[in-house]
C-alpha cells in the first residue's frame, strides 16, 4: 500500500492534460446545450430564445430527411460491411500465414486512405460520361447509364457503396479477430460428436461471435450517424436533400446560413442518439461473456 | 451416412468449394485494390488521355503532374503544414496522456476513479457533434486560422483513448519497480521518466500509430478552423485544389498520391502491429 501517497504531486501530472482537455473538449460539450438556447449568427449579439431552436428543428423537414438518411446509411452499412465482412472473414479463416497475411493487408489498405481522397476518386469513377462504372456498363452492352451521384434515387446508395468499399476490410479483420479467439478444441469436440460444418457454425461459432458482433454493429451505426466527408465531398447533401445527413445539415446551418443556435440544437439531437448507442454498447458488452466485451 | 460411391463425389465437391473460396477472396482483394491502382495509373496520364481511354495504361510515365501539384498546386505547403500539425499533436498526446495515466495508476488521491471516468467520458463524444461549440471556443480565443486550433482540438480528442490505453498498460508494471527506484532516491518524475516510459514503448507506439493515421486524415476541423490557404493541411488542401483545378483529374490524382503515401507506407511497414492492435481492440472491447 502506498502510505506516502498524499505527498505525491498527482495534480502536477494531471494538470497538463487537463489544460487542453477541459477548454477544448469539456467546455464545448457543455457549451453545446447553452448555445442551443440562443439565436446567434456566430458573431455579435446572442439572443436567448429558450427551446425555440428545438421547436424549429423538429418542424424542419430537412432534419427528418437527414435523420432518415442517417439510419438508412446505418442499416445498409451493417448489412453490407458487417455481412460481407463476416463472409470474407470465414473464407480467410481457412488459410494461414502467407495467403492470410496478403488478404488481411489488401483488405485493410482502403482504411488507411483519407476519406477526402477516396471520395474524390469515386467521384471520378462515378462520372456518367467518362467514369469507370459507366464505361464498364457500356462494355457489357448495357444501355442503362444512370447519373449515379446526380440521380436522387441512386445517390444515397452510391455514397453508401463508397463507405462500404473503404470499411468492409476493417470489419473483416474485426470478425477474424473474433474467430481467432474461439477455442479450436470446442469445435473439434463437436466434430467428434458428429456435428456437421453447418451445425458447428450455427451452434458454436455464431454464439461465441456475439460480443464481436455487438461491437461491430454498434460502432458501424455510430460511424454512420457521424458520417460527413463522403457526403460533403461527393454530393454536398444533394441532389436536393437526397443525401443530406445530420452533420452536413449542422455544417450548412452554422457556416452557410449563420444560424449557430439552430446548428447547436441539431448537434444536441445527434449527441443524444450517439450517447444512447454508446451506452447500449456498454450495457450489452457487459452482459456478454461475463464482461469479456469490455 | 454416405455410401462408398459418393465418397469421390464429396471430395470433388470439397475441392471445388476450396477453389471457389479462394477465387472469391482474390476477386474481393481486386475490388479493394482496383481504385488504388487507378489512382496510381491516372496520376501519370495527360489531361486528354483521361477522357479518351480512362482504363488504359498511361502512354508514358510523366512526373510533371507530381511536379505541378507539388509546386504550383500548393501541395508543398499542405504537406509541411500536415507534418507540423500532426507531429506536434502526436508529441503532445504522448506526453500528456502518459503523465496523466501515471498519476491515475501510481497515486492514491481522492476522486482518482472519478478523474479516470472524467477522461474516459470524452471517448463517447464524436468530434462532429462538437463542431459548432468548439468553433465558438476557438473563435473566442482568437485561434482560428492558426496551427493551434487544429493541434488543441486533436490533442483534446486524442487524450481519452490514449490515457485509457496507457493506464491499462501501466497497471501491468509491478509496483516494486517504482518502489525500488524511490528507495534509490528518484523523484516521482524520474520514476516516470526512467522506469515507466522505457517499459511502455510498445503501448506508446500503439497510441502513436493509431493517432497518426486518424490525425493525418482528419478533414472536418481542417476545413473549418483554417481558411487561409497557406496554413491548410493535406485533406483540406485536396478539397481546395479540386475546387480550383476542377477537371484536371491527372494532377489531382498526383496530389492524392502525395497525400495518402505516408499513411499507406506507414501501414505497410507496421502491418503486424496494426493487425494486432485491431484484434486486441475487438476482443478486449
Amino acid at each position: 500500500m502506498r502510505d506516502v501517497a498524499e505527498e505525491r504531486p498527482h495534480w502536477l501530472f494531471l494538470l497538463p492534460a487537463m489544460l487542453i482537455y477541459i477548454p477544448f473538449l469539456v467546455v464545448p460539450a457543455l457549451g453545446i446545450f447553452g448555445l442551443s438556447g440562443f439565436q446567434w449568427s456566430g458573431i455579435g449579439d446572442m439572443t436567448f430564445v429558450g427551446g425555440e431552436n428545438f421547436a424549429s428543428a423538429a418542424g424542419d423537414s430537412v432534419v427528418w430527411t437527414a435523420l432518415i438518411n442517417n439510419f438508412e446509411v446505418g442499416f445498409w452499412s451493417i448489412v453490407l460491411q458487417a455481412g460481407i465482412g463476416l463472409l470474407l472473414a470465414l473464407a480467410i479463416n481457412r488459410y494461414s500465414d502467407r495467403l492470410r497475411q496478403f488478404f488481411q493487408v489488401s483488405f485493410l489498405l482502403p482504411m488507411t486512405l483519407m476519406s477526402v481522397a477516396v471520395s474524390l476518386v469515386w467521384s471520378y469513377m462515378y462520372n456518367p460520361s467518362y467514369g469507370v462504372l459507366s464505361s464498364l456498363l457500356q462494355a457489357v452492352g448495357s444501355d442503362w447509364n444512370p447519373l449515379w451521384l446526380g440521380d436522387p434515387g441512386i445517390a444515397l446508395l452510391a455514397v453508401i457503396f463508397v463507405a462500404t468499399w473503404q470499411w468492409t476490410g476493417f470489419r473483416t479483420i474485426l470478425w477474424l479477430a473474433g474467430l481467432d479467439s474461439i477455442d479450436e478444441s470446442v469445435l473439434e469436440a463437436a466434430r467428434m460428436d458428429g456435428a456437421g460444418p453447418v451445425q458447428r457454425f450455427v451452434y458454436i461459432t455464431l454464439p461465441l461471435l456475439k460480443p464481436v458482433a455487438i461491437f461491430i454493429m454498434i460502432y458501424t451505426i455510430i460511424g454512420s450517424m457521424n458520417s460527413f466527408v463522403y457526403f460533403w465531398v461527393m454530393t454536398q447533401g444533394g441532389p436536393g436533400h437526397a443525401t443530406e445527413v445530420m452533420v452536413t445539415w449542422i455544417y450548412k446551418n452554422a457556416f452557410l446560413q449563420s444560424n449557430f443556435g439552430q446548428a447547436a440544437a441539431i448537434s444536441v439531437l445527434l449527441f443524444v442518439i450517439v450517447l444512447v448507442l454508446s451506452l447500449l454498447n456498454l450495457r450489452l458488452g457487459d452482459r456478454e461473456a461475463g464482461g469479456a466485451g469490455q | 451416412m454416405s455410401t462408398k460411391a459418393s465418397e469421390p463425389l464429396r471430395e470433388t465437391l470439397a475441392e471445388l468449394g476450396d477453389k471457389l473460396t479462394l477465387l472469391v477472396l482474390f476477386v474481393a482483394a481486386g475490388v479493394f485494390l482496383f481504385p488504388m491502382l487507378l489512382i496510381g495509373l491516372t496520376s501519370f496520364k495527360s489531361r486528354s488521355e483521361i477522357f479518351t481511354n480512362p482504363l488504359s495504361l498511361p502512354e508514358q510515365i510523366r512526373f510533371e503532374n507530381y511536379l505541378n501539384a507539388w509546386t504550383t498546386g500548393g501541395f508543398e505547403h499542405y504537406f509541411v503544414n500536415s507534418v507540423i500539425v500532426v507531429g506536434i499533436s502526436l508529441v503532445l498526446i504522448l506526453i500528456l496522456s502518459s503523465l496523466a495515466a501515471y498519476a491515475l495508476v501510481q497515486f492514491d488521491f481522492p476522486a482518482d476513479d472519478l478523474t479516470f471516468v472524467f477522461f474516459l467520458a470524452g471517448f463517447m463524444i464524436p468530434p462532429q457533434v462538437l463542431l459548432v461549440p468548439l468553433y465558438t471556443v476557438m473563435n473566442a480565443l482568437g485561434l482560428l486560422n492558426t496551427y493551434f486550433s487544429l493541434i488543441f482540438a486533436y490533442v483534446a480528442f486524442g487524450l481519452p483513448f490514449s490515457i485509457f490505453l496507457l493506464r491499462q498498460f501501466f497497471v501491468t508494471i509491478p509496483d516494486t519497480y517504482a518502489e525500488a527506484a524511490r528507495m534509490d532516491g528518484c523523484t516521482e518524475f524520474q520514476v516516470f521518466l526512467r522506469v515507466y516510459l522505457p517499459l511502455s514503448a510498445p503501448a506508446l507506439a500503439a497510441v502513436a500509430i493509431y493517432q497518426f493515421v486518424f490525425l493525418w486524415n482528419e478533414f472536418l476541423y481542417a476545413i473549418i478552423f483554417i481558411t487561409d490557404d497557406g496554413l491548410r493541411t493535406l485533406p483540406a488542401g485536396l478539397m481546395a485544389f479540386q475546387g480550383q483545378y476542377s477537371g484536371d483529374w491527372a494532377q489531382l490524382f498526383a496530389g492524392i498520391v502525395i497525400a495518402v503515401a505516408p499513411t499507406v507506407i506507414f501501414f505497410l511497414l507496421f502491418q503486424r502491429q496494426f493487425l494486432r492492435g485491431i484484434s486486441m481492440g475487438a476482443t478486449k472491447g
